[in-house]
């Protein structure tokens, strides 16, 4: 109640002075976890917290680029010839289909943003959020059904590492390794691409009914920041593998 | 919504639906031009383009997708650290690497000092040496 209405410059509970955009201050009536002064500060922490997750990414996935960038230093012209099997128009539908599933994403987490907090406003809004969290899921899945292709691809072409595996000329063996790190690579990108897709298939069932709105929104734009993220991840991807030697 | 006359119904997204979109056509037409300049040939700035081209996208998707750019320094910083530690990484790697071949394959046999130990382990065969 008194949180609701009468605003103090202070808060009571700690004596902080209020910043002017405090979650107490602008009255929002979803309840913030105990721990937390209040909600804008507990939508900090997620943020922060969820970032810490991505910069332990940055490195998961930094041991594979650091594999990549020193072998490419080592075998400079196997790699170039090795880019050169892979496929540019698979690899820029890719980069299109991950491209604009974070629009979709981002327009998501637009959405709940800006939705008022009235049951009416956040009925529609609930089924326009689920639907652009299943857009971005359907073209998650489409990008794993393209590699899919991609892979199929190069099996036949003789370019799955091990027994299967044939290179014309000298260079055999490093353009093998660096057909190991194309898979680790994007074997690696694609279970993340994977896990998004659950992540939000299970966003969208529980935004339907209106769950999320602006004063509360965070699953949603810490799901944002994962399909971002994972998209990013592929942005480097894309040259590194397919475009490092001119066609 | 009915009673207090500051309601939180108000509630604006930080960034614009326009931004959003026009973000989006950003990349694309980078993405475009990034698979045009593989069609060039650059020698080696082929690949400085091509990264340079993937830097400036990463950006745009981390302030405008991401919303960094509205977020506090604590949070630059996290973001910083992430890449830091990477470039950290990927440097020394890289000392390494750059620098196996400033000296000399039997470097350590001229000083005379070891006769037994194969230090040709790790290192490119010498029948295809690194050809750039």
């Amino acid at each position: 109640m008194s949180d609701a209405t009468a605003i103090a410059a202070t808060d009571p509970a700690t004596g902080n002075a209020r910043a002017p955009g405090d979650a107490v201050a602008r009255a929002d009536a979803y309840p913030h976890e105990h721990q937390f002064d209040n909600l804008a500060q507990q939508t900090d922490a997620a943020r922060l917290g969820m970032w810490l997750f991505l910069a332990t990414e940055v490195l998961f996935f930094g041991g594979l680029f650091g594999a990549y960038t020193a072998y490419r230093y080592v075998y400079y012209h196997a790699f170039a010839e090795a880019s050169r099997e892979l496929s540019v128009l698979f690899g820029t539908l890719d980069t299109a289909v991950l491209l604009t599933s974070s629009l979709t994403m981002a327009l998501a987490v637009f959405t709940a943003q800006s939705t008022a907090d009235s049951p009416a406003a956040r009925r529609r809004s609930g089924r326009t959020i689920a639907l652009l969290l299943l857009a971005t899921a359907a073209l998650g899945a489409g990008f794993l059904v393209l590699h899919g292709f991609e892979y199929y691809e190069d099996y036949q072409e003789h370019h799955f590492p091990g027994r299967t595996f044939f290179f014309p000329g000298a260079e055999s063996g490093q353009v093998e390794l660096f057909f190991i790190i194309y898979f680790c690579l994007t074997g690696l990108h694609s279970l993340h691409v994977l896990i998004g897709v659950v992540l939000l298939a299970v966003m969208a069932a529980l935004s339907w009914k209106g769950r999320y709105y602006g004063g509360y929104h965070n699953p949603i734009e810490i799901s944002g920041l994962y399909w971002h993220f994972v998209d990013m991840v592929w942005v480097f991807l894309f040259p590194l593998l397919y475009l490092i030697a001119p066609r | 919504m009915s009673a207090a006359p500051s309601t939180a119904s108000q509630h604006a997204a930080e960034t614009p639906r326009s931004t959003l979109v026009k973000n989006a056509v950003a990349l694309f037409v980078l993405l475009g031009i990034t698979v045009g300049a593989n069609f060039l040939d650059l020698g080696s700035f082929n690949v400085v383009v091509a990264l340079l081209i993937a830097l400036i996208k990463a950006a745009l998707i981390v302030l405008i997708f991401m919303e960094v750019r509205h977020r506090s320094p604590v949070l630059w910083m996290f973001v910083a650290a992430g890449f830091f530690w990477l470039l950290l990484m990927l440097m020394m790697t890289m000392a390494d690497y750059s620098t196996r071949s400033a000296l000399p394959p039997d470097w350590l046999h001229r000083t005379g000092r070891t006769n037994h130990v194969d230090f040709s382990v790790g290192r490119p065969a010498p029948a295809a040496p690194a050809s750039r």
